[in-house]
């Protein structure tokens, strides 16, 4: 079924159809604009109307009512196209230089061939892709990127751009950006174009009116800054495109990172014989998820927060390297929309999982160690398992549906009882307290003890179900005074600040023997004095004559300058320096050879021992 | 240089005289015209010939006039003003002229 419309054509009343009318009055409008300039226009294309309707009225009367678009063609073939209007209508400009397009004309009706040209109205740099595009028929975006990924590939695209824009010249006349175009050459397409033209320098002369007036006007003083300013102009446009690129490479390099991050999970993170799978569906979301819909819930709103802004930086680069002028409102619009639900899905799942996090429970629990026989201990880790998995630096693992922490910290106190013994605290974090006591006495730790072995295990397990939630063991063993722990090699896996006489670092006690004393807490009964810190060395070590010696004075001739009780370590003597007017005070044995200097006879260093005194002349 | 180009210029150059011939005897309505010329294959197509007999009615070498027809609009039917049949005898003077100088190198060239 087709549409009818009634047209008066020359006086008479024709039904067309449609598109036939459509076509025919396209038709005449091309003829008229061919006309437009010679005289008796008007005059013309009555005559042809009237001839035209003259026609029509010869086809129907075979007794049809309705012109088709098949009448239409007809009577075009017979009043020709317009091109052959041209032909015998045509003047000295059309007989002069274009004789040889016209001939092409005459059989290309249908003009379908195209031929190689540079766009330079439809430029980045010389117009090379948007004319290839032409050509090929290709959009010219996708050339431009191709350019701009090959520049990369050392520079080949570069070089190529470069010989393209030398060697394929430019669009000039219009008929060469017909041609170009693949556009039929005829009076509407040629007319089109030279209107778009004429628009074109027209806004050009627009802008650059002020430049113009300037030029007419001012000095060359003048002239010269306008030179400079477009110098600038193209340097700032230059720049701005090198910027564009930089913006497109850094988005697509994001885009490339996360996509890796997608498949691959963090690095420091991976596990033993995972794969992909494993390691997104399972761990990630089992260790640490409320469940796993809160997992991938807050992974799709990290993707879209990622990539929304990649791809609007991505975008942004192309603008600048492109000219696009303005931003599309729709697409804003739905970037920040998106960016918004993915930052819901983010807090959603991120409080969710979070809450589960928000308080914390102990259990503490005191063991008799009544197993371990003799004044002396090892204590080393069950370490098998563990160093199996040591050498790489994950802490947290899956095995048999169970979740190894290593959070285990091991200390070493003064045992409330004469024996020795083992306190344990264990903590988790969950949403309630309750939850969170649930989860602590979930906590499963080894231990134990053999003859003189006592032996902890460094990792922790708990169900899977309980996730990771902050759990973790502390274990203070107690050990009655005069008794000795050594620890051994592999406590150092679990062993965490251990108080000792001069609180020496936990690596540095590996490897000696410790004895629980009254005042000093844990002491070396092994070290020697290599194995402290400088400054750090135990009196007893560096003055063995003044062990148990409690108080000291220190006289100059009779004046008291120093009392000191309950001598303790070599912190004390150190004050003793200090106050003394001798520079240089180490030892007890070098100070009396000091002492012997003629300025200073009557120095004398008393020291007290539990009522009874030392005295040493000098 | 193409042959289209210059058969096309001969063309042109001979269509205006020819046009005064036909109208020379009898009057006539473009139909009847573009039927002669068709026969001529001086033209191909019949849009080519109004505007060519606007400029010669505007230049007074035609005038016509308006018959009813019953098929369709009022026909225009052509014919020589004064002027247009003065200026025909010189085209006929100038034609001849130009035969006689073609044939006259024809001969020269062939001989």
């Amino acid at each position: 079924m087709n549409k009818t419309v009634t047209a008066n054509i020359s006086g008479v009343v024709f039904h067309i159809e449609a598109d036939a009318y459509e076509k025919l009055h396209q038709y005449l409008n091309t003829i008229k604009n061919y006309f437009r300039d010679s005289d008796g226009t008007d005059e013309i294309m009555a005559d042809i109307e009237a001839r035209i309707a003259e026609l029509f009225k010869e086809k129907l009367g075979t007794g049809r009512d309705v012109i088709t678009m098949e009448h239409v063609q007809q009577v075009i073939e017979i009043m020709g196209e317009p091109v052959a209007y041209m032909d015998e209508e045509s003047d000295e400009e059309y007989n002069s230089g274009h004789g040889s397009y016209r001939n092409e004309r005459a059989q290309q009706t249908s003009f379908s061939s195209r031929k190689l040209y540079r766009d330079e109205d439809d430029n980045v740099l010389g117009g090379v892709c948007s004319g290839l595009g032409y050509y090929f028929g290709i959009e010219r975006i996708w050339l431009r990127i191709g350019f701009l990924v090959a520049v990369f590939g050392f520079g080949t695209g570069f070089l190529l751009y470069l010989i393209l824009w030398a060697i394929i010249p430019k669009a000039k006349t219009t008929s060469e950006k017909l041609e170009m175009k693949g556009e039929p050459i005829n009076v509407e397409n040629i007319g089109n174009t030279i209107k778009d033209e004429f628009n074109n320098f027209k806004k050009k002369v627009d802008s650059t009116g002020a430049q113009q007036y300037a030029k007419r006007t001012e000095s060359a003083v003048m002239r010269f800054f306008i030179f400079l300013g477009n110098v600038l102009k193209f340097f700032f446009k230059f720049l701005g495109k090198v910027i564009g690129v930089a913006f497109m490479m850094a988005a697509v390099a994001g885009l490339v990172t996360l996509i890796v991050f997608l498949f691959s999970g963090p690095f420091d993170m991976t596990i033993n014989n995972a794969n992909f799978n494993h390691f997104w569906t399972t761990d990630i979301s089992q260790m640490y998820f409320t469940s796993n819909n809160m997992f991938y819930l807050g992974l799709t709103g990290l993707v879209i927060v990622t990539v929304i802004p990649l791809l609007g930086i991505f975008y942004g680069g192309e603008k600048l390297l492109f000219d696009i002028p303005s931003s599309n409102r729709t697409i804003n619009f739905s970037a920040i929309s998106l960016l918004v639900i993915g930052m819901i899905l983010i807090s959603i799942s991120a409080t969710t999982t979070l809450s589960d996090y928000s308080m914390e429970q102990r259990k503490t629990e005191t063991i008799d160690l009544t197993e371990l026989q003799g004044d002396t201990i090892y204590l080393e880790s069950i370490g098998n398992t563990y160093s199996a998995y040591r050498g790489g630096p994950e802490d947290v693992f899956i095995e048999n549906d169970e979740i190894f922490m290593d959070e285990v910290e091991v200390d070493i106190v003064k045992s409330k009882s004469d024996q020795y013994e083992l306190r344990m605290r264990k903590s988790a974090h969950g949403r309630s307290r309750k939850l969170a006591g649930l989860r602590a006495e979930n906590i499963m730790i080894d231990f134990e003890q053999e003859g003189q072995y006592l032996r902890v295990s460094p990792l922790l397990s708990v169900p899977f179900t309980d996730r990771v939630r902050d759990q973790e063991v502390k274990i203070s063993i107690g050990m009655p005074v005069g008794t000795t722990v050594y620890l051994t090699e592999s406590a150092n896996d679990i062993i965490y600040d251990i108080e000792n006489e001069t609180n020496m670092y936990d690596a540095r006690m590996i490897g000696h023997f410790w004895k629980m004393t009254e005042v000093d807490g844990l002491v070396c009964t092994d070290c020697v004095k290599s194995d402290y810190r400088s400054g750090r060395v135990p009196k007893r070590l560096l003055h063995p004559e003044l062990e148990g010696l409690e108080n000291l004075e220190a006289l100059i001739g009779t004046d008291k300058i120093i009392e000191i009780k309950e001598l303790k370590g070599l912190e004390t003597l150190k004050e003793l320096e200090k106050l003394s007017e001798l520079e240089q005070l180490q030892e007890l044995k070098k100070l009396g050879e000091i002492f012997k200097d003629e300025d200073l006879k009557n120095l004398e260093l008393k020291i007290k021992s539990n009522g009874s005194e030392i005295s040493i002349n000098l | 240089m193409k042959i289209e180009n210059t058969k096309a210029q001969m063309r042109k150059g001979v269509l205006e005289y020819c046009i005064l011939s036909i109208l020379e005897s009898d009057e006539a309505y473009p139909s009847e015209i573009i039927d002669k010329l068709k026969e001529g294959k001086l033209i191909v197509v019949e849009g080519t010939l109004y505007p060519l007999l606007t400029r010669l009615k505007n230049a007074g070498l035609l005038k016509y006039r308006w018959e009813e027809s019953k098929s369709g609009p009022p026909r225009k039917y052509y014919s020589l003003t004064e002027v247009g049949i003065e200026f025909l005898k010189e085209l006929e003077i100038t034609w001849n002229e130009l035969m006689n100088a073609v044939n006259l190198t024809r001969k020269k060239n062939t001989k």
